[in-house]
């Protein structure tokens, strides 16, 4: 419209006035997220000086003695296992869920069913750990103690020292229900968008229906699977109460999934009505600032992917 | 491809393995339903009594003017007793209309309350070892606060909790509504394909990402170790709205983009200016669709906790002032009386909090769904 310039200058200042407010609030969300993380760091940054443990290797979380000693080892094991317990049994759940949505039914019973994956979307995470350590983890106690007496000779599924169901496997399996419907919606969007011609070209090849979505479905929806796979890891790193009200806290570090212990989340969580002074808060900051830079880092390589996957279709 | 298909007629095998297939993915429907179901009946079954009904271990004995039992179905409940003046023996006496007289007391001998109150109408009878339990139809639970009960006690309601989620949840739309509509109506209206709208694109898939409890720290980093503030359920509705944007955000960037661009230029044609266009067009033509992600990011932070534990106190009280270092909220009621252990009251009243909170999301989920459902695109 540049070769009208009488027409745009009768609303010069409306425009100025209004689209310099959506450039302001644009420019805020930019801002937002890079004093986050200077904030976080700011915060931070005396007690990691003072920090009389190592950081990275310690399995300590001590913020009242002096100097205090913390390290990240324990938090991030924890973290990560319950994450990637939940990632390994959410995924085929999800591309399931999706397949079936988008190539095995359509109509009624395809909105039924995206509507019970929407109310298990809209459940918020402190009912699922309300239920889960309440219902579900007494529930599955008696397969918990059968895989512990039948692989405990593995570290990974040792006694834990652990009474209670609060462990690492419940709240992975709480955690994998609560990532399955962002996992299953981004990954049902790519599936969908699987070009009509390479399935009716497989179709009249005499394929069968798993044969199409082996060969057309799940090779044109991979890069897209996998990016929906990091978010949804990137939500089950930092959910925070679902974890917090179901693992329980052990004396001493333990690798096995039916041992207890914190996340960064929930030990942050956990210890909230400790923030007295700004220095105390910000030993847990600390831990806060590596699960910023955790979820940063998966959430960008989510957006890589799924931006070199369109590219590539 | 290493070994090409034959694809003239599906052998055992590949009808074997489509079959396995068609399994698989049903089985993820139930791997899916069941999770809901369970969650929905648990804290349904749990929950439900609570929110009609008030008092548990009572043993009521009632007796009429000449002191004579009568059946339960005619006392008066502890409500009528509610402002009695406190009596001898720890009774109080209550002078409801209808002109009965209903006295309510603990730990007191059966006999004595009868013979030494012979004036009641109705005898409340608290049972002191629990033993036996009543219920009464009350809406205590929506109309008053959880107050100074103790785990054990089976009186006090929700009010302050439910009070203090719906306030959260308006305050921040306040703030993360205007905000999320701004930035889409700059990505799709002013900046679309420029290299800044990517760089703000890019940052609010970050912002999407970032953990609600990071989100609670960075407030809690700014307001108050920076600027030495007290926590405040104004600093959880900044933490919360920060969770919020991002929603509103790609809903409302969703919504703008399907408007066509036909209606932009034909109001550009008429010589409207741009902001009166998006305004008066555009805005209003994917009205509805914006609503639905505003109602569902309100659903969403209703239910948030990590913000609420760590930016504000829990309170059991009714307090109405969002500048207050302390307000109660659903989700903080269900983790302050997480580990009440299961048959007292106070576990109760996490289940009925559990129902109510899911309530509330749910209605606004389904009210959600039935705005998307008109929407005009």
């Amino acid at each position: 419209m540049s070769n009208q310039p009488e027409i745009q200058s009768t609303s010069r200042v409306g425009d100025v006035l209004f689209g310099g407010a959506a450039k302001i609030a644009s420019g805020g969300i930019v801002l937002i997220v890079l004093i986050i993380g200077i904030f976080l760091l700011s915060n931070a940054w005396q007690p990691l000086l003072d920090n009389s443990a190592n950081f990275f290797t310690s399995t300590e979380f001590r913020a009242s003695t002096k100097p205090p000693r913390f390290g990240v080892a324990a938090l991030l094991w924890t973290t990560l296992l319950t994450s990637a317990v939940a990632l390994a049994i959410a995924v085929p759940v999800a591309i399931g869920l999706a397949l079936l949505l988008t190539q095995y039914v359509t109509g009624r019973v395809a909105s039924a069913i995206a509507f019970v994956i929407d109310l298990l979307a809209a459940v918020p995470s402190v009912i699922f750990g309300l239920w889960g350590i309440k219902i579900f983890g007494p529930a599955i106690q008696p397969s918990a103690h059968l895989i512990e007496n039948l692989l405990g000779w593995i570290p990974l599924f040792g006694d834990g020292q652990v009474a209670s169901p609060g462990t690492v496997f419940t709240a992975s399996l709480v955690l994998a229900i609560m990532i399955l419907p962002i996992i299953t919606a981004l990954t049902r969007d790519v599936f969908a968008q699987t070009p009509r011609e390479t399935i009716e070209g497989a179709l009249a090849l005499g394929a069968t229906r798993w044969e199409v979505t082996r060969l057309a479905v799940l090779p044109y929806g991979r890069s897209g699977a996998i990016a929906a796979a990091m978010l949804g890891l990137g939500r089950a790193l930092g959910e925070t109460i679902a974890v917090m009200l179901i693992l329980s806290k052990v004396a001493r570090f333990d690798v096995s999934v039916f041992s207890g212990g914190e996340t960064f989340a929930s030990i942050i969580a956990r210890n909230a009505p400790e923030f007295d002074t700004p220095y105390k808060a910000g030993v847990y900051i600390s831990a806060g600032l590596v699960l910023f830079v955790l979820t940063f880092a998966v959430n960008a390589l989510a957006r890589v992917v799924a931006e070199r996957g369109k590219a590539k279709s | 491809m290493t070994t090409p298909l034959n694809l003239r007629r599906p052998s055992g095998a590949r009808a074997f393995k489509n079959s396995l297939a068609t399994f698989g993915v049903w089985a993820a429907v139930a791997i899916a339903t069941l999770p809901l179901l369970w969650i929905l009946a648990s804290v349904t079954i749990k929950g439900a009594p609570l929110l009609f009904t008030v008092g548990a271990d009572h043993t009521i004995v009632c007796v009429d003017e000449s002191d004579l039992r009568v059946p339960t179905s005619q006392c008066g409940t502890e409500e009528d007793a509610k402002g009695g003046t406190t009596r001898a023996d720890g009774l109080r006496w209550a002078f409801p209309s209808g002109g009965k007289h209903v006295a309510v007391g603990e730990k007191v001998n059966l006999y004595r309350v009868d013979t030494a109150y012979p004036a009641a109408d109705h005898i409340v009878y608290v049972d002191s070892d629990g033993a036996g339990e009543a219920r009464f139809f009350s809406l205590q639970w929506w109309t008053s606060s959880l107050g100074n009960a103790t785990s054990k006690d089976s009186q006090g309601g929700a009010l302050q909790a439910i009070y203090g989620t719906l306030l959260l949840g308006l305050l921040t739309a306040a703030i993360a509504v205007p905000g999320g509509m701004l930035g889409a109506i700059f990505l799709v209206e002013y900046g679309r394909g420029t290299r800044a709208a990517r760089v703000v694109s890019f940052m609010v898939d970050i912002l999407t990402g970032v953990p609600s409890i990071v989100a609670a720290l960075f407030v809690y980093a700014m307001f108050i170790t920076t600027f030495g503030m007290k926590r405040s359920a104004i600093a959880t509705v900044v933490a919360l709205a920060l969770l919020m944007l991002p929603m509103v955000l790609r809903s409302t960037e969703e919504m703008l983009k399907l408007v066509p661009d036909s209606l932009r230029e034909a109001a550009y044609a008429l010589g409207v200016p741009k902001w009166k266009t998006i305004l008066r067009i555009v805005v209003p033509t994917s009205f509805n669709g914006i609503l639905t992600g505003v109602v569902l990011g309100i659903a969403r932070v209703m239910g948030e906790t990590a913000p609420l534990l760590i930016l504000i106190g829990y309170a059991k009280y009714l307090y109405l002032d969002p500048f207050g270092d302390s307000m109660g909220a659903l989700p903080t009621m269900i983790s302050d009386g997480i580990s009440v252990p299961d048959g007292d009251a106070g576990s109760d009243r996490v289940w009925a909090a559990a129902l109510t909170l899911i309530l509330i999301v749910m209605v606004l989920n389904l009210l959600a769904r039935r705005i998307a459902a008109k929407t005009k695109l």
